[in-house]
């Protein structure tokens, strides 16, 4: 889905949800919406999407989180003082999956409805109503066909992998490989795992470099990884050769768009993401609607033509 | 004939032998691997690990460990670029950096002879502290840094060398002339050997401790130089656990962990063994997988072979 498209359906669902929060009494309606790190600019772009549709259905928003992300135990003491509060709902982003089973499970029995966003909580007793967030396999596949119309169905790819073992990295991996395996005229050449890290991207990508002179497209599955990519084709002097593409949409990448050595990377759309975590938990509470299990926010594929002063902004990002 | 025993019992010509032997079955099995365009790279991808191996191995000798290097790196790498964020001339920034980085070190030595906590304690210690003063002061963000100065280090040759390579040779040779040649050098072995006895014998045990460790942060500044150069951006979680590797490129190269024994150079060697299994299976394809299989059999084959000797001889 290209960002224009994604614009018009949010534009769409904003004038519908208005309409909506004028008829629906809201006023006495609040939401707790916790996540690892407010700071953080992930996290806080999800709280612009979040405190977009509090405003629009007119209810009382608390945006919360932990003091650093990591601190489980923090996070799990934020919890308890929401719950405390007795919200009609919680928004959670559990920091992490087992953890926070605990905390939901006493949401539950305190009547308070909990709905995940970003990450998952493990299953089991917990009961969570939906989880909101991107599909990273969709995601991929997405982007790996990015790729494909963009060598015209035919030319060796590389992939630089996450860490090997994480859950993340494997779905990003299933996504691209589905889609590289049904082209015939494509190669994956070499697959390696850079641990989601710049210097090990770097590394990779010069072994790549070296074993396959004539790879058309190197795949990082995040942004950091891609940006050492950049750097090792801009030592092998191939810019202009090699499509590279990365994934979060990260300020570094963003610049690197601008200044064409990166060709494309996936913006996961957190604000999106808090926006629909805050409608589905209204309508859940106030309309008794039933959820679907996972609503999925999708990603969008950001190229040079993309990141836009309008884009930025919306991010909340400044280049230099 | 005595000569070859007196080569035999280095340890530098054991460990380049298995260099050499990895080299040439790497070269049978991959026909990109011996080529320029490959050994140019082995050589920049040795370089960061290598220069940190150096500082390691130093404070190992001395009977220290150092657990902060890789954070310290980071924190170096970051404030060189926000330094040059902020409009600080490249050459400027590079002092900050390596003064941060000596800065760390001698905070370690600080901790670890005043405080008297265990050199395991308290770099592990600043090895979060670090980490986490480089995330504070970018707030997770990494800097672009497309400085001449750095692009230069990071993307240029000389006389047909990648440049990082010569920081390598520079730090080595300073390091040699340093441990074999100095006092300080001297003092490192008998610290390392007994530090009880070194303090009898008149040694200012803590003065020069916290030279060491000072000495080992400068060299993680001067790695951070050639990090910013390599990646032409500073991002504050780069290089995560890669004081292990520094660790075990000493290791590798045979350096006694219970200290006062081995060679700094060997650390280098070391290091270009590991550089060599991951950039050699690399090329073959070989999942990351086998390549933590391998490092962690040649560690435990290098300390094998060291004990092995020691026995004998």
């Amino acid at each position: 889905m290209r960002l224009s498209s994604i614009i018009k359906t949010a534009l769409g669902a904003a004038l519908i949800s208005g309409a909506m929060a004028a008829s629906a009494a809201a006023a006495d309606f609040s939401l707790s919406f916790i996540v690892k790190d407010m700071t953080n600019p992930y996290y806080w772009r999800m709280g612009e999407g979040a405190k977009r549709a509090a405003e629009e259905l007119g209810i009382d928003l608390n945006f919360v989180s932990a003091k650093v992300n990591g601190d489980i135990a923090g996070q799990i003491a934020v919890v308890e003082t929401e719950i405390v509060k007795k919200p009609d709902a919680i928004v959670l982003v559990p920091m992490n999956g087992t953890a926070l089973i605990p905390k939901v499970m006493e949401a539950n029995s305190a009547g308070i409805p909990v709905i995940t966003a970003d990450t998952r909580v493990d299953k089991g007793p917990a009961k969570v109503e939906t989880f909101v967030g991107l599909d990273e396999e969709q995601s991929f596949a997405g982007m790996a066909q990015w790729v494909v119309d963009q060598l015209g169905g035919k030319g060796k790819v590389a992939i630089l992998e996450g860490f090997r073992g994480s859950s993340t990295a494997e779905l990003r991996l299933k996504g691209m490989m589905k889609v590289f395996d049904a082209n015939e005229g494509i190669e994956v050449v070499a697959s390696i795992a850079a641990d989601w890290d710049s210097e090990k991207g770097l590394k990779a990508s010069e072994d790549i470099l070296q074993a396959h002179p004539d790879v058309n497209a190197i795949i990082g599955s995040n942004d950091l990884m891609a940006l050492g990519a950049v750097q090792a084709v801009k030592g092998a002097g191939k810019l202009d050769d090699v499509i590279i593409v990365g994934d979060d949409a990260i300020p570094a990448a963003l610049t690197a768009l601008k200044s064409g050595e990166l060709d494309a990377t996936i913006d996961g759309n957190t604000d999106q993401v808090g926006y629909e975590a805050v409608m589905a938990a209204y309508k859940h509470v106030t309309e008794g609607t039933e959820l679907d299990d996972w609503i999925v926010v999708p990603s969008t594929i950001l190229t040079a033509k993309d990141v836009t002063q309008a884009y930025l902004d919306r991010r909340g990002v400044e280049l230099n | 004939m005595k000569s070859i025993e007196r080569l035999k019992s280095q340890p530098l010509t054991w460990i380049i032998l298995v260099a050499l032997a990895l080299m040439l079955t790497l070269s049978f099995a991959s026909p990109y691997f011996m080529t320029l365009g490959n050994m140019t790279n082995l050589m920049k991808q040795v370089s960061i690990v290598a220069i940190l191996a150096a500082g390691q191995g130093i404070v190992i000798i001395s009977g220290g460990i150092d657990l902060s290097v890789g954070s310290v790196l980071a924190l170096s790498a970051v404030t060189i670029g926000w330094l040059i964020e902020a409009g600080v001339p490249s050459g400027l920034a590079t002092i900050g950096g390596l003064a941060v980085g000596t800065l760390a070190g001698w905070i370690n030595g600080m901790v670890i002879t005043r405080g008297r906590i265990p050199p395991f304690i308290a770099t592990l210690g600043m090895l979060g502290i670090a980490r986490g003063v480089a995330l504070v002061i970018t707030n997770g963000v990494s800097y672009q840094v497309l400085d001449p100065l750095f692009l230069f280090i990071g993307n240029s040759k000389l006389a047909g060398l990648p440049i990082p390579l010569f920081f390598v040779i520079g730090v080595y040779a300073v390091i040699c002339v340093m441990m074999h040649l100095t006092v300080l050098g001297r003092h490192v072995y008998a610290i390392g050997g007994d530090e009880r006895v070194a303090r009898l014998e008149g040694i200012p045990v803590d003065r020069q401790k916290v030279k060491i460790y000072m000495l080992c942060g400068f060299l993680s500044g001067v790695a951070a130089v050639v990090l910013v150069g390599r990646l032409a951006a500073t991002p504050p979680s780069v290089a995560e656990g890669i004081e292990l590797q520094a660790i075990a490129a000493v290791i590798i190269g045979g350096v006694s962990f219970a200290g006062g024994r081995g060679i700094v150079a060997t650390a280098l060697v070391g290091a270009l063994i590991m550089a060599m299994i991951t950039n050699g299976l690399n090329i073959l394809g070989i999942s990351s997988f086998y390549q933590q299989v391998l490092i962690g059999m040649v560690i435990i084959a290098a300390v094998w072979l060291d004990n092995l000797k020691s026995r004998s001889g």
